[in-house]
This record gives C-alpha cells, sequence and structure tokens, in this order.
C-alpha cells in the first residue's frame, strides 16, 4: 500500500504544476470571451478551421462557411474551439509525458530496481506506478473538464455536466491510449531521455498520420478534443470502445515485458 | 536442511557474451557462505538469480524451499544487499529510513536505532550526496533492521573503513549463531576466512572450488618442488587441481587427506606437503584456472 | 590473524541439592589463515590442556555457543571440535548440563600425549632429513634438548 503513497508523493510537484496551470489556463480561456473577440482576427481563425481536416470531412464547405460565421459568434463554440479543442489537450499531453515518462525509466537510470524488487513483486511495482500515475493524469482531465461547468454559472454561456462528462470521458480515454504508449517507453529504455524523445516522436507521427485524408478516424487528436462531441452532441462509442482495447493491449505488453526483464 | 540449491543452472548474457553454469551447488540452513572471485566471474549474477532479479536460462533453483520468483512468499524471509547500493536520489536519509519501515517487512525499529549507532549517519543528508561508503552503511541499516531467515549480501563490506568492517562482519555472525544463513561475497580473503564456514570461488563464471572451509584445508595441500624434481614422481600418485610455475620450482594444489600426504611423504623424500589457506587455494585457481573441483 | 582467547567459566550447579563452584581456564590459540582447519586447532588446544593436565576430570568446559562467541566463529565449527573431543574420548557431554572433562587413567593420558608427540616429531624429523642433518648430529641435538628440558640423564 504505501508503495502506491509513495508513487504518488513522487509526483507531487508535477502534477500539482500541471493541475494549477491547467486551472489557471482554463480559468484565463473560458472567462474571456468578450476580451477574446476584440483581439482576435476572426478571418485567420476561419481560415484555420477550414483547413482543418475533420471539419472538411464533416461538413462541405458551403456549410463549413455560413456555419462558421455562426458559430463564432456563438460563445459554446468558443468554449469547445479554444478549452477542449486547444488548450486542454495540449496541457493533457504535456501531462500524459511528464507524469510518466520518468515512471520505470527513472528507476532504472538510478539503479533503485534492486532496492524496490527485493521488497515488492513485480506486480505490486507495476500496478502502483501505473495506478499512481493514471490517477493524477485523470484528476487533471476531470478537473479540466469540469472547469467549463464552474465558470459557466458566472458567465452568459451553457455547460452542463453531462457535456462535461462526455468529453472528459473521451479524453480520457483518448489519454490512456497515449498513456500507454509512455508507459510503454519509460519501461524499455534504461534512461529518462529517450522516453521524452521517443514519445514525442510518436505523439506527433500520430497526428501526422491523422491529416492524411481517408485515415481520418485514425486521428486520436480528434477523439481527444471532441470535435464530433461539439458538432453531433454524442460520444464516438465504437472508436473509444477501439482505443481502450488497444490501450489495454499495449499495457498488457508492457506488464509483459517488465514482468520477464533482466535488471 | 538445506536453505538453498541450485542444479544445472545456466545464463548468458548476449551482450558481453558470458556465461554462468553452476552444475551443482548447495548450501546449508545456518551456515554463512562466502562467494569468492574475480571482477566478472559471476558472483553478482548469481545472488541477482536468487532473488529473482535475473532470469536463468534454464536450470533448476530453490531458495528456503520455493522457487525464486515466489517472490510474495519469499519476500519477508529474505534480506537482499545490492551491489549496486543506489537509492533514491533526491530523499534524505531519514526519508528513507521512514519509507523503509514502512516498506520493509520485518521492519525492527530498536534494531534499526542500534544500527544507526553503529553506522552513524546524518538524517539530513540527501542520498545523491552521501559516498560510496555511506551508502553502504544505509545498506547494511536497511538489510540488518529486520527479521529474515536468509542474508543475501553482495559485497557488504567494499566502501567500508576497516572498524565497520569487522562490525559488519559481527552482526554477521550474529545473524549465524541465531540460526539465520547468510551468503556474501567478497574479495577480501582475509574476512571470507574469518567469518565463513563453506565457501565456493567462481571463475569466468563456473565454479572452480565448493565445500566447508575447514574440510578444503583438510583435504587439500600444496607441494612446492623445484623443477627439475617434478619427474621424479609418477603423475598416478597425486591428485593434482592446479599448478603454478614459477622461477624454479612450482606450486602444486593437490588433493588428499592426512594419510595420503604421510604417504607421500614416505615415499619421497625431497617432498615438501603443506597446509593450504584461502589466499593459496585462490591465487593458484584464479590464475591457472583450476577445473571443476 | 592470530586469535587468543582466554576464556574462565564459572558454573554453578545443582546437584542433589548440593551446590558446587567450577572454574576453568582455556587458552584457545586459532589462527584463521594457517592452513590447518579452525576445528582441528581447537580440539588439538584443548587435547593439550587435557594432557598436560590443565583441565582436570569431570571439569565444565564452555558450552558450544559459549566458545563459539568467545572466539567469534561459527557454532557448528565449535560443534566439530567437540565431536572430535567426544569421539576420542577426551570429552563427555550430559545432555541438559554441558561438556566436561573425561576421567582418564594415566596410561591413557600418556599414550595420548605420546600419539600427539609423535606426530610433532614426524614434522620435526621431515625437517631435519629436508636440511640433510646427519642422523648422528640429529641424535645428539634430541639428547640435548631432552638433558636441558628433564635435567641430566634420565
Amino acid at each position: 500500500m504505501s508503495l502506491l503513497i509513495k508513487e504518488l508523493w513522487d509526483l507531487r510537484w508535477r502534477g500539482i504544476i500541471l493541475l494549477f496551470l491547467t486551472l489557471l489556463t482554463g480559468y484565463f480561456v473560458l472567462s474571456n470571451y468578450e476580451w477574446f473577440k476584440t483581439v482576435t482576427d476572426i478571418a485567420q481563425i476561419e481560415q484555420g478551421l477550414k483547413q482543418a481536416p475533420f471539419l472538411n470531412q464533416l461538413l462541405d464547405m458551403e456549410t463549413l462557411n455560413q456555419q462558421l460565421l455562426e458559430l463564432f459568434n456563438n460563445i459554446d463554440f468558443y468554449v469547445w474551439s479554444q478549452w477542449f479543442g486547444k488548450n486542454l489537450y495540449q496541457l493533457i499531453l504535456l501531462a500524459i509525458i511528464i507524469l510518466t515518462f520518468p515512471l520505470f525509466a527513472r528507476e532504472t537510470e538510478q539503479n533503485t530496481n534492486y532496492f524496490l524488487l527485493s521488497h515488492r513483486t513485480r506486480k505490486q511495482i507495476f500496478l502502483s506506478k501505473i495506478l499512481a500515475s493514471f490517477f493524477s493524469i485523470f484528476l487533471i482531465i476531470a478537473a479540466g473538464s469540469i472547469l467549463p461547468v464552474v465558470i459557466a454559472l458566472f458567465h452568459d454561456f451553457n455547460f452542463s455536466l453531462e457535456q462535461a462528462l462526455m468529453y472528459g470521458l473521451q479524453l480520457s480515454v483518448s489519454s490512456l491510449f497515449l498513456y500507454s504508449v509512455v508507459v510503454f517507453f519509460s519501461i524499455i529504455f534504461n534512461d529518462v531521455i529517450k522516453p521524452v524523445i521517443a514519445s514525442v516522436i510518436v505523439f506527433v507521427a500520430l497526428g501526422l498520420m491523422g491529416k492524411i485524408s481517408g485515415m481520418l478516424y485514425l486521428n486520436i487528436y480528434r477523439y481527444m478534443t471532441g470535435v464530433d462531441i461539439f458538432f453531433t452532441s454524442s460520444i464516438q462509442t465504437t472508436a473509444m470502445i477501439v482505443i481502450f482495447i488497444l490501450a489495454l493491449f499495449i499495457l498488457m505488453g508492457s506488464w509483459h515485458i517488465f514482468k520477464n526483464k533482466d535488471f | 536442511m538445506h536453505a538453498v540449491q541450485i542444479k544445472e543452472l545456466c545464463k548468458s548474457y548476449k551482450n558481453s557474451s558470458f556465461t554462468l553454469q553452476i552444475n551443482d551447488l548447495s548450501l546449508e540452513a545456518g551456515s554463512i557462505f562466502g562467494l569468492l572471485g574475480s571482477n566478472g566471474a559471476g558472483k553478482t549474477s548469481l545472488l541477482k538469480l536468487l532473488m529473482d532479479i535475473v532470469r536463468p536460462d534454464r536450470g533448476y533453483i530453490e531458495i528456503l524451499g520455493h522457487r525464486p520468483s515466489e517472490r510474495e512468499k519469499l519476500q519477508a524471509k529474505i534480506s537482499y544487499m545490492p551491489e549496486n547500493k543506489n537509492l533514491y536520489h533526491n530523499m534524505t536519509v531519514k526519508k528513507m529510513l521512514d519509507y523503509a519501515s514502512a516498506i520493509i517487512p520485518g521492519w525492527d525499529n530498536d534494531k534499526a536505532l542500534e544500527l544507526k549507532n553503529i553506522f552513524p549517519l546524518e538524517g539530513k543528508k540527501r542520498i545523491s550526496t552521501l559516498s560510496y561508503g555511506e551508502k553502504t552503511q544505509l545498506y547494511a541499516i536497511l538489510t540488518f533492521a529486520r527479521s529474515a531467515d536468509l542474508f543475501i549480501l553482495d559485497e557488504p563490506t567494499r566502501g567500508l573503513d576497516p572498524i565497520m568492517q569487522e562490525q559488519m562482519l559481527q552482526l554477521i555472525k550474529e545473524e549465524s549463531w541465531q540460526g539465520k544463513t547468510i551468503i556474501f561475497s567478497s574479495h577480501q580473503l582475509g574476512e571470507i576466512e574469518e567469518s565463513v564456514d563453506s565457501l565456493a570461488m567462481l571463475r569466468k563464471g563456473h565454479m572452480v572450488l565448493n565445500g566447508n572451509l575447514d574440510d578444503l584445508k583438510s583435504e587439500l595441500f600444496l607441494l612446492k618442488l623445484e623443477k627439475s624434481k617434478i619427474s621424479a614422481i609418477p603423475p598416478s600418485t597425486l591428485d593434482i587441481i592446479a599448478t603454478h610455475h614459477q622461477h624454479k620450482q612450482s606450486l602444486i594444489l593437490c588433493q588428499g587427506g592426512m594419510e595420503a600426504r604421510q604417504k607421500l611423504q614416505a615415499d619421497f623424500a625431497f617432498l615438501n606437503t603443506e597446509n593450504v589457506n584461502i589466499k593459496d587455494i585462490f591465487l593458484l585457481l584464479m590464475e591457472n584456472g583450476g577445473e571443476e573441483e | 590473524m592470530q586469535l587468543t582467547v582466554r576464556t574462565i567459566c564459572i558454573s554453578i550447579i545443582n546437584t542433589d541439592g548440593a551446590v558446587q563452584g567450577v572454574t576453568c581456564l582455556i587458552w584457545v590459540k586459532v589462527d584463521f589463515h594457517s592452513g590447518e582447519p579452525v576445528y582441528q586447532q581447537i580440539a588439538q588446544s584443548m587435547k593439550g590442556d587435557i594432557i598436560s593436565g590443565k583441565l582436570s576430570r569431570d571439569e565444565l568446559i564452555p558450552s558450544i555457543r559459549e566458545l563459539a562467541r568467545d572466539l567469534k566463529i561459527n557454532p557448528n565449527t565449535v560443534a566439530r571440535a567437540y565431536r572430535e573431543l567426544e569421539n576420542e574420548g577426551y570429552i563427555y557431554s550430559r545432555p541438559g548440563v554441558g561438556y566436561f572433562i573425561k576421567d582418564s587413567d594415566k596410561k591413557t593420558m600418556e599414550e595420548k600425549a605420546l600419539e600427539i608427540l609423535a606426530k610433532e616429531m614426524a614434522g620435526i624429523v621431515d625437517i631435519a632429513r629436508n636440511y640433510q642433518v646427519s642422523r648422528q648430529k640429529f641424535t645428539e641435538l634430541v639428547m640435548q634438548s631432552i638433558n636441558s628440558a628433564y635435567g641430566g640423564d634420565e
């Protein structure tokens, strides 16, 4: 049990700072719609959005133009595009890497594995680390998803708990998948730098993959930003199940490697 | 009762083309067992295999009646001091000991206090600032401030000053007097000779000697012979384990008890048989690669 | 390293209500690095004390654990020494009480002493032969030593 506490303790500064950053950014973004409207170049954003591949697939160009103009004057759109569509998911990506990369690799780098392996089984070690780190990531996801609900109480936009739960769910499942990738790298590499580099490469590659039209459904970031939730008010259930299974698969593979590794 | 039994053990390391091979090794419960060998001989590998930190390619290991992989059952019974005595860099000594008391089964706070007197350390010091010797001291406290049936120690005295080395050996003996089994590896022949009752010598991954120390001293003897006289002895009369040729004389390590020695001396007047101690055995076996004992 | 230990043990035994105090003095020299098995060194040392009369019959000697602790060695080694002493008739054990020096008549003691002496002599004779000392000179030397120790011709 105290191994779990120690793992959480190890994460405390990074976790607290990331949580604080998330809440601060969230507060700033979500409370400043009016200010945002005055300072932003609407045309530029329009251009950017037009080029977004998933939007192009969902709606044709004509409708897109109309809808965009309408939407832009809609605070709900603002909330989605600036928070879930941009800042939050980027912060979560950062959190996933920062909270996970040294999970196993640091013990190997510092040679503290011998102490750990003498007193706890590999199963206990693996589970404590996974639970502690993903729990921390999940806390940040939860905070980021519920924040709009709270702020909406003081501003003139609507954001329901139901919506928070939907965005939160897609964020969590997508994050679990990306998290499992970082865990994998943290186990196979023996120093802490390589997992960071490898994770960043994979995250970027996943993004590039998604830009290839025809592979839209493979874009993890589409699910992470909750595009479909905004435009269709529903969760992509099939995709979520598939991503969840993939994540579990990678985690099981990581466990298998950890279980059989020589130290 | 055997504390440890090993049969047909084999472990290869692909990166370094080193292979550890132990065909038959048993340790009596309650004994102090010494593991000797040069660097890279395989001592640390063997101890890691006992702890399931490294897995064998094939072979049978039984430790306190269990397979090494049964860690849930063995955690409370085995205390391990690794060769690499690194601990969590950012923790202070005090925090490390607090954490240890929570995570190590059978932790004994009173014993920890006693040990802190023997191996004094400043509680506020960060582990990253400790010297190798100080890390060993800390690990000594972690290893002995708890109950265990078997202590596996990889170079427990390395880095310690002579007084603390002596105290470490004393700790080992005290545990042994209480019926615990101790395995420890060392480079220092002297301390091994004073503490262990049985030992094994490893050379390049093979076990070249194994047995009770007193028995080995009874059953092995040394012949110092001028080179010119070697031919005078028929080879069948000697059970030779290893030889070392110096400039004008040869040293021959032979197997044979008191009777054999007396007969030899009676038959060949010019022969001088001598007792051997660990240093003699070690130097002869390590230098010239004695084969299996 | 040479380790010399003098063990003084004072034991009070309750036998049929009577209280006896027994003191014994043991010198044991142990050299871990000499090449001679440690248990043999202990056994030899005690045999010497017994034969020379320093340890008298029915004296209580330290228990295995006590001696092991004093010498800082493994009890198994002491146990082995005691086994040899018991097998060769130097000591006996009373279960639950301890080990005692065995009563032996003068003739047996002398036999034992000669046994030990013979082994030592073999070693000395070897040295003499090695140094190529003539038989005559060697005999003269031996007689000289005997005379100075025992005094005159005996």
